[in-house]
């Protein structure tokens, strides 16, 4: 009969400190700075995400910055006396492709474009058009 | 922790040169279709050619000139042809929310009438001669300077701030769970270094915001195409400026947390 009161007993004390002890781990837990903060917060100072955002905008930056090589020089009110040649690279910047005129792009500004470019070399739109234009 | 790092850095380096694959890609893709457009120096030569042909008369000079003449200029604005409709195709592809769809739908409709001026002046190169040839070339010409070098622009700028409004989402975010961060660690123990870089970083992002709406309005308001592309510009300088902000946020948080 004592047996049993001395395990009951045991078992009670057991459970008082079990359960103190969960207690102090919640506390504790719960003044973590780092526990604190929480999985989504803490996730806001990951410097490998940051790092892979900001690239993104480097490379968006550099698509901005090759998007019209010659834009300044092709202002509205200039456009209509754009040459063939500033035009073509324009478009080929728009397209995404190499400019084929530009080695003879200077040349090409005043309708001499073909006493440079080779027989082979594809012609821009543009420059197509001015030299059939006369 | 430090295996957990080079790990997270792996993966994002793999995710990042994926992406940066897939948009190199897809700016490459129309170059098959502009290298179709291969008239040369060398067939533009075989009108000077049969102009200097002595064999030939007065007449056949005429007919093989004019025949010629027609052949190239045909060629080069159907070229042009397919060059808007690369323009129409990007374009179209571009995922946009709200009322750009409505400015976007006008860009296609503008390169849907340069598609129906190439097609007018296909129809009137069939009834001319040699002059009315060179007219049409002219005419092509000054229309492509003065209407559709700036329409190109604009939808090459249109598409370019479209491509970046998914950059100021994550930006957003960014901001928002960081704010939170920066909130609850001044609570606890206030650091004036870590609010003044959080400071910097919300005016900055403020910023890019307002430049990203600027250039918006620019671009529904058909302003010239250079304004337009300083701000789509302005904006990323600025929203890059916010990360550099950022970066320095992470880290003064970095550095409060207990190792």
């Amino acid at each position: 009969m004592g047996g049993v009161f001395t395990f009951l007993h045991m078992l009670e004390t057991g459970a008082a400190v079990a359960l103190a002890g969960f207690f102090i781990f919640i506390l504790a837990e719960s003044f973590s700075p780092t526990r604190s903060i929480g999985p989504v917060q803490y996730a806001v100072i990951d410097p490998a995400g940051l790092h892979a955002e900001a690239q993104a905008i480097d490379m968006q930056i550099q698509l901005a910055d090759i998007e019209y090589p010659q834009v300044t020089s092709t202002a509205a009110g200039e456009s209509v006396a754009a040459s063939p040649a500033t035009l073509n690279k324009v478009f080929a910047a728009a397209l995404g492709v190499q400019s084929t005129s530009s080695a003879s792009a200077p040349a090409a500004t005043a309708g001499g474009a073909t006493s440079t470019a080779s027989t082979t070399t594809a012609l821009s739109v543009d420059q197509a058009l001015q030299q059939l234009s006369h | 922790m430090k295996i957990a790092k080079a790990v997270s850095l792996a993966i994002s380096s793999i995710l990042f040169a994926a992406g940066a694959f897939f948009i190199l890609g897809f700016i490459g893709a129309p170059t098959a279709q502009a290298a179709t457009c291969g008239i040369t120096a060398g067939d533009i030569a075989q009108i000077t050619a049969i102009e200097n042909d002595a064999s030939l008369t007065s007449s056949q000079e005429i007919t093989q000139e004019l025949a010629a003449r027609k052949k190239l200029v045909g060629e080069t604005i159907m070229c042009a042809q397919q060059e808007a409709k690369t323009f129409q195709i990007n374009l179209a592809s571009t995922t946009v929310q709200g009322d750009s769809q409505q400015l976007q739908g006008q860009l296609l409709s503008d390169l849907g009438n340069a598609s129906n001026f190439y097609n007018l002046e296909l129809t009137k190169l069939s009834g001319v001669g040699i002059s009315g040839s060179e007219e049409i070339a002219q005419a092509v010409l000054a229309w492509r300077a003065g209407t559709f070098l700036p329409l190109s622009e604009n939808v090459n700028n249109f598409i370019l701030w479209a491509q970046n409004q998914s950059l100021f989402d994550t930006a957003q975010t960014r901001m928002t769970q960081t704010g939170q961060a920066v909130s609850f660690l001044e609570g606890t123990t206030p650091n004036v270094a870590l609010q003044t870089a959080f400071d910097n970083a919300q005016s900055s992002f403020n910023s890019a915001e307002s430049e990203n709406l600027q250039a918006k309005a620019a671009l529904a308001q058909g302003l010239s195409p250079d304004q337009s592309l300083a701000l789509i510009k302005q904006s990323l300088a600025s929203l890059s400026a916010t990360y550099q902000n950022l970066f320095t946020v992470s880290t003064l948080i970095t550095n409060n947390l207990p190792q």
